[in-house]
C-alpha cells in the first residue's frame, strides 16, 4: 500500500471496518511513515473533539406538556368522529340489516308461496307412521356429540388453567407457608403464608407478575388459576407488581375486592385493620357490595372495617384536604365536609371529587357535576341527571375520560 | 436492530398499547432529548425542530400498537425523526441559509456544532447519521436511498476533511 492509499483507508482504519490483516498493514506503515502518522494523529483528534460533544441537546421543557395537548386535541377529534360514524355499530346493524331482509324475504310473497306450494304438491297424504327408535337414538346422539365435545374441551380447558403451585423467593428471614419454614418454597391452593419481624419474600403470580412481602404479613392463597388468582391479605404489607398486560389477580381485604387492572400498587393493614391502597402506576379497581370504583396513580384509598371505602385522594394532597376527606368518610362529616372538600379541590383533585358523588347528597351532587364540568366537561352519553342518580357506566365513562388527562 | 429497552421502557411500551396514554407521555419524555437532538442537528432550526420532534411523537403513538418491543424503540423513534427531518429539509430546498455567526465559542463543541449545521443539508446528514449518531453505511442508505454506499462514503471522508481544515487540524 502506498500513502495515498493508506490515507483513504485511515477513515475505514478509525471507523473500525476493516480486517485484522489489512488493519496490521496500516499499523506498520504508520510506524515508519512520518507523514501518514501525522494525518492518522489528525483524524484521530478530530473524533476525540467529536467525542467531547454532548450527546444530546436540551429540548424545550414544555415540548411533553405541548404533545400531550396536541394529542389530547387529536384524540378528542378522533373520537367526535367515532361518535358520529360508530363503526362496530354500523358493521353490526349492516349484519342485522342482511339477516332481516333474508328472514323477511323467505317469510313473504313469492319466496313463502313457492315453499309453500311445493310442500302441497310433494306432501303424501298418508297414515300415521310409527315412531322410529332407531333413527330418532342416532339423531339425538349426533344433536349431542357437539356438547359432549364441548364439555370435554372445556374441561381439558379449564385443568389446563390451574397454575398451582407459585413459587415464593425468600428474601431475609424465615418465611411460613401453611406454619412451616419450607425448603422447597412453593405455595399451594389453601395454604397461608407468613413473615415474621425479620422475614420478607417474593411470590410469583402466574403470567401476571410479582407480589413482595413486607415483614408481619399474612396472606393465603384462595385459588391458583390464570384466569382467576385470588389472595386474602389479613395483615401486613404487599406490593403488586405486574408483568402482563392484562393481570389476573383479585385481593380480598376485610369485606372489599381489589382487582389487579395492571401496574404497581402497595397495600397495608396497620394493627387496627385500617387498610390503606396506594397506586404507584397505572390504576386498580375496589368492588364492595356491588359497587365498583377506580383508584388512579398517585392515589390512595382508605378501607377501614366494616365500613364503605374511603374517597381516594392524591399522595401528595394538602393535609387538610386529606384530613376533611378522612371525616366525611369516618366521622359523619355530612355535607359541612362535602362543600369544605369541593372547596380545597384544585384541578388535579377532580377524581377525588368524582369519588365524592356517591357520598354526597343529591344536592351537592349537582354542584360537583359543574365543578367537574368546569376543568373535564363530561364525555358524550354522561348527563348530569344520570350522574345524580349514580350511573355506574356513566361514572365510569367520566372517570376515565378524566383520568387520561390528569 | 439491537434491543436497547430497559424492563421500565418495555413495560411503559406495552401499557401505551393498550391505550394508556400517560404512560406514553412517560415514554415520549424518556426519549424526548434524543429525538430533539437528532432533529435538531439534522433541520438546526429550533421551531422546526421542535415539530418534526412532535410529529415523530404524533407517528409513533399512532403505530404503537404495531411496534414489536423485541426492537429498540430508541431506534424506531429516531428512525421516525430521521425521515421526517430529510422529508421537511427536501421541502426546504438544497441548503439551510447559514446560521449562528459566532465567532467567538465559550466551549469547542459549541464550534463544531456550529460548523456541522452550517453544513450542506445532505453532508450535515451524513455526517450526523454516521459520525454522531453511530449508523453504519448500510443502515444509512435506507435514509439517502438516492447514493450508493460507496457515494455516501466518499462524501462522509470529504466532510471530515473539510471539518479538519475548518477547525485548523
Amino acid at each position: 500500500m502506498n500513502c495515498e492509499e493508506i490515507k483513504i483507508s485511515l477513515h475505514d482504519f478509525v471507523d473500525e471496518l476493516l480486517d485484522d490483516n489489512h488493519k496490521r498493514e496500516i499499523e506498520a506503515h504508520l510506524k515508519t511513515c512520518n507523514n501518514c502518522f501525522a494525518e492518522y494523529k489528525k483524524i484521530k483528534k478530530f473524533f476525540d473533539k467529536l467525542k467531547n460533544m454532548p450527546y444530546t441537546i436540551d429540548a424545550p421543557a414544555n415540548l411533553v406538556e405541548i404533545l400531550s395537548g396536541e394529542l389530547l386535541k387529536k384524540v378528542v377529534a378522533e373520537q367526535q368522529e367515532e361518535r358520529t360514524k360508530p363503526k362496530v355499530k354500523i358493521n353490526k346493524l349492516k349484519r342485522e340489516q342482511v339477516k332481516q331482509e333474508k328472514l323477511h324475504k323467505n317469510s313473504r310473497g313469492a319466496f313463502r308461496k313457492s315453499r309453500v306450494t311445493k310442500s302441497i304438491f310433494t306432501t303424501k297424504i298418508s297414515a300415521p307412521i310409527a315412531p322410529r327408535f332407531g333413527l330418532d337414538a342416532k339423531k339425538t346422539i349426533l344433536t349431542l356429540l357437539p356438547l359432549v365435545l364441548f364439555a370435554v374441551g372445556y374441561f381439558v380447558y379449564d385443568f389446563s388453567l390451574i397454575n398451582s403451585p407459585w413459587k415464593v423467593r425468600t428474601i431475609t428471614g424465615n418465611v411460613f407457608i401453611n406454619g412451616q419454614i419450607r425448603t422447597t418454597e412453593r405455595w399451594e391452593e389453601n395454604e397461608s403464608l407468613v413473615t415474621d419481624n425479620f422475614s420478607k419474600a417474593v411470590i410469583n403470580v402466574p403470567k401476571t407478575g410479582r407480589i413482595e412481602v413486607d415483614e408481619n404479613s399474612f396472606l393465603i392463597l384462595l385459588k391458583a388459576k390464570d384466569n382467576g388468582n385470588r389472595i386474602k391479605f389479613l395483615k401486613g404489607s404487599i406490593r403488586v407488581i405486574n408483568s402482563n398486560l392484562i393481570p389476573y389477580l383479585t385481593i380480598e381485604v376485610d369485606n372489599s375486592l381489589i382487582y389487579d387492572r395492571g401496574g404497581t400498587f402497595q397495600i397495608t393493614i396497620d394493627d387496627n385493620s385500617y387498610t390503606y391502597v396506594k397506586v404507584e402506576y397505572g390504576y386498580l379497581e375496589i368492588e364492595q357490595k356491588g359497587r365498583k370504583f377506580f383508584i388512579d396513580e398517585g392515589y390512595i384509598c382508605e378501607v377501614r372495617p366494616n365500613t364503605h371505602p374511603g374517597v381516594p385522594y392524591r399522595v401528595d394532597a394538602p393535609d387538610e384536604l386529606k384530613s376533611e376527606i378522612r371525616k366525611l368518610d369516618y366521622e359523619s362529616g355530612g355535607d359541612e365536609s362535602v362543600q369544605k372538600i369541593i372547596s380545597m379541590a384544585t384541578e388535579s383533585d377532580m377524581l377525588t371529587l368524582l369519588g365524592l358523588i356517591p357520598k354526597s347528597s343529591e344536592s351537592y351532587r349537582s354542584v360537583l357535576f359543574n365543578k367537574i364540568s368546569a376543568y373535564y366537561p363530561p364525555p358524550s352519553g354522561v348527563t348530569l341527571a344520570g350522574i345524580v342518580k349514580l350511573d355506574q357506566d356513566m361514572l365510569e365513562k367520566w372517570w376515565f375520560e378524566i383520568e387520561w388527562q390528569i | 436492530m439491537e434491543n436497547e429497552n430497559t424492563n421500565y421502557v418495555k413495560y411503559l411500551i406495552e401499557l401505551s398499547q393498550s391505550g394508556r396514554k400517560n404512560a406514553f407521555f412517560d415514554l415520549c419524555e424518556i426519549n424526548l432529548r434524543n429525538v430533539f437532538t437528532v432533529a435538531y442537528r439534522l433541520y438546526p432550526d429550533y421551531e422546526k425542530a421542535q415539530q418534526i420532534t412532535l410529529k415523530t411523537f404524533f407517528i409513533a403513538w399512532e403505530n404503537i400498537k404495531s411496534f414489536d418491543s423485541k426492537k429498540s424503540y430508541i431506534l424506531w423513534l429516531k428512525s421516525v425523526a430521521i425521515k421526517a427531518a430529510i422529508n421537511e429539509l427536501s421541502k426546504s430546498g438544497t441548503s439551510l441559509s447559514p446560521l449562528n455567526g459566532k465567532t467567538i465559542y465559550a466551549h469547542e463543541h459549541e464550534r463544531i456544532e456550529n460548523l456541522i449545521i452550517n453544513l450542506p443539508n445532505e453532508d450535515r446528514i451524513i455526517f450526523v447519521l454516521h459520525d454522531l449518531e453511530g449508523y453504519d453505511y448500510d443502515e444509512m442508505k435506507s435514509f439517502l436511498e438516492e447514493l450508493t454506499q460507496d457515494e455516501i462514503k466518499s462524501k462522509l471522508i470529504d466532510i471530515r476533511e473539510r471539518l479538519m481544515r475548518d477547525l485548523s487540524l
